[in-house]
């Protein structure tokens, strides 16, 4: 039976390398998925999450025995990742509320899908780059939330705790990230469908 | 149906409603309500699973462990592991396990003197590999019943 991620850390805190190598292994591929998602750029991530699993492993010792392991990585992932979009795009007030919410109300969710089978997004390549320019094109604080939701599947309190704001505007924005990848995500589908 | 509706409608697909609240969903739900559900659930697989099949490859372990320094590099690759209990037989078989990993063994005499833990070998010798072996005495009152494990590095 392998060992739960409590023991791995006690290990490691221990200087274990191997059990930390097996944290890293176990978690690093959600961990990237998150913050590709968030910052699109997969150099970008592969640097923000191993510069996360190294603050880990600096702070083993400050780990509580009864959290999440991956809650932990999870935080300081998604935290590098807004840091980093701040600094890249060099809009200080990206994660402003007010710049989040402050858009015309152009209808909700369309009552019709995509026509994307999701299970098409494992093999696609096409379609997963698809899916990543609609990502890139929502703001980070829009990205941000979709992809704590539909990845990581946080409530919208935790989302609310990492992102510091409140439920309202967490539900606001997912509200509004979800329909704009439904619009252009119906717009590729569109654009890549041969007219008949 | 309005924005209101729409952002509770996003909270049942969510999860984020009562039990109560959600059979109330649950009683009004209309055609276009099951629709608009089954496009959130087609934008969730979608993206979910972009991102997953996008991170299916990485492997992060070369660049923390050059960055962790000499501790990251001590395990930047994974020990193979080969547990044998102490009997002869089992040694024999352990040996010629470790010879079909091409690994070139020299068992060194053992010394009395050093078999301080009551392990019968104390060290190996490789090529292309340093060996450490650790006694496991963890049955220590049923004496054959220790564990012998040895641990192989391959040199960089």
């Amino acid at each position: 039976m392998e060992p739960d991620d409590r023991k791995l850390v006690e290990d490691a805190r221990r200087g274990d390398a191997t059990a930390f190598r097996e944290l890293v292994t176990r978690h690093q591929r959600r961990a990237f998925a998150v913050a590709l998602g968030m910052v699109h750029d997969p150099d970008d991530a592969r640097d923000i999450c191993q510069e996360a699993f190294l603050k880990v492993h600096k702070n083993l010792s400050t780990f509580e025995g009864d959290a999440q392991f991956f809650t932990w990585l999870y935080r300081i992932v998604v935290n590098l990742a807004i840091d980093h979009l701040r600094k890249r795009r060099g809009q200080k007030v990206e994660f402003d509320d007010t710049q989040a919410n402050d858009e015309p109300d152009e209808g909700g969710i369309a009552p019709h899908r995509t026509g994307f089978d999701p299970a098409r997004a494992l093999a696609d390549k096409e379609l997963r780059n698809q899916i990543l320019a609609a990502l890139d094109k929502l703001t980070p604080a829009h990205r941000t939330v979709l992809v704590m939701r539909e990845v990581e599947g946080l409530s919208y309190q935790e989302m609310a705790d990492t992102m510091k704001c409140s439920i309202g505007t967490i539900m606001s924005r997912l509200f509004h990230a979800r329909k704009k990848m439904q619009q252009m995500l119906i717009a590729y589908r569109k654009a890549a469908t041969p007219a008949a | 149906m309005g924005k209101a509706e729409d952002e509770r409608l996003q909270r049942y697909f969510d999860g984020e409603l009562s039990p109560e609240e959600r059979g109330q969903v649950e009683a009004a739900l209309t055609e276009d309500d099951r629709l608009k559900l089954a496009a959130l659930g087609e934008v969730r697989g979608l993206v979910a699973n972009a991102l997953a099949a996008e991170a299916a490859d990485v492997d992060l372990w070369p660049g923390i462990a050059q960055k962790l320094g000499g501790g990251g590099k001590a395990a930047a690759k994974p020990r193979r592991r080969w547990g044998l209990r102490a009997h002869p037989a089992s040694w024999s078989a352990g040996l010629v396990s470790l010879a079909a990993a091409a690994l070139l063994l020299v068992v060194q005499p053992w010394h009395s003197q050093h078999a301080q833990n009551g392990c019968d070998i104390e060290s190996l010798e490789t090529t292309g590999a340093v060996a450490t072996v650790i006694h496991m005495d963890d049955t220590p009152h049923r004496g054959d019943e220790a564990t012998t494990v040895i641990w192989t590095t391959e040199d960089d």
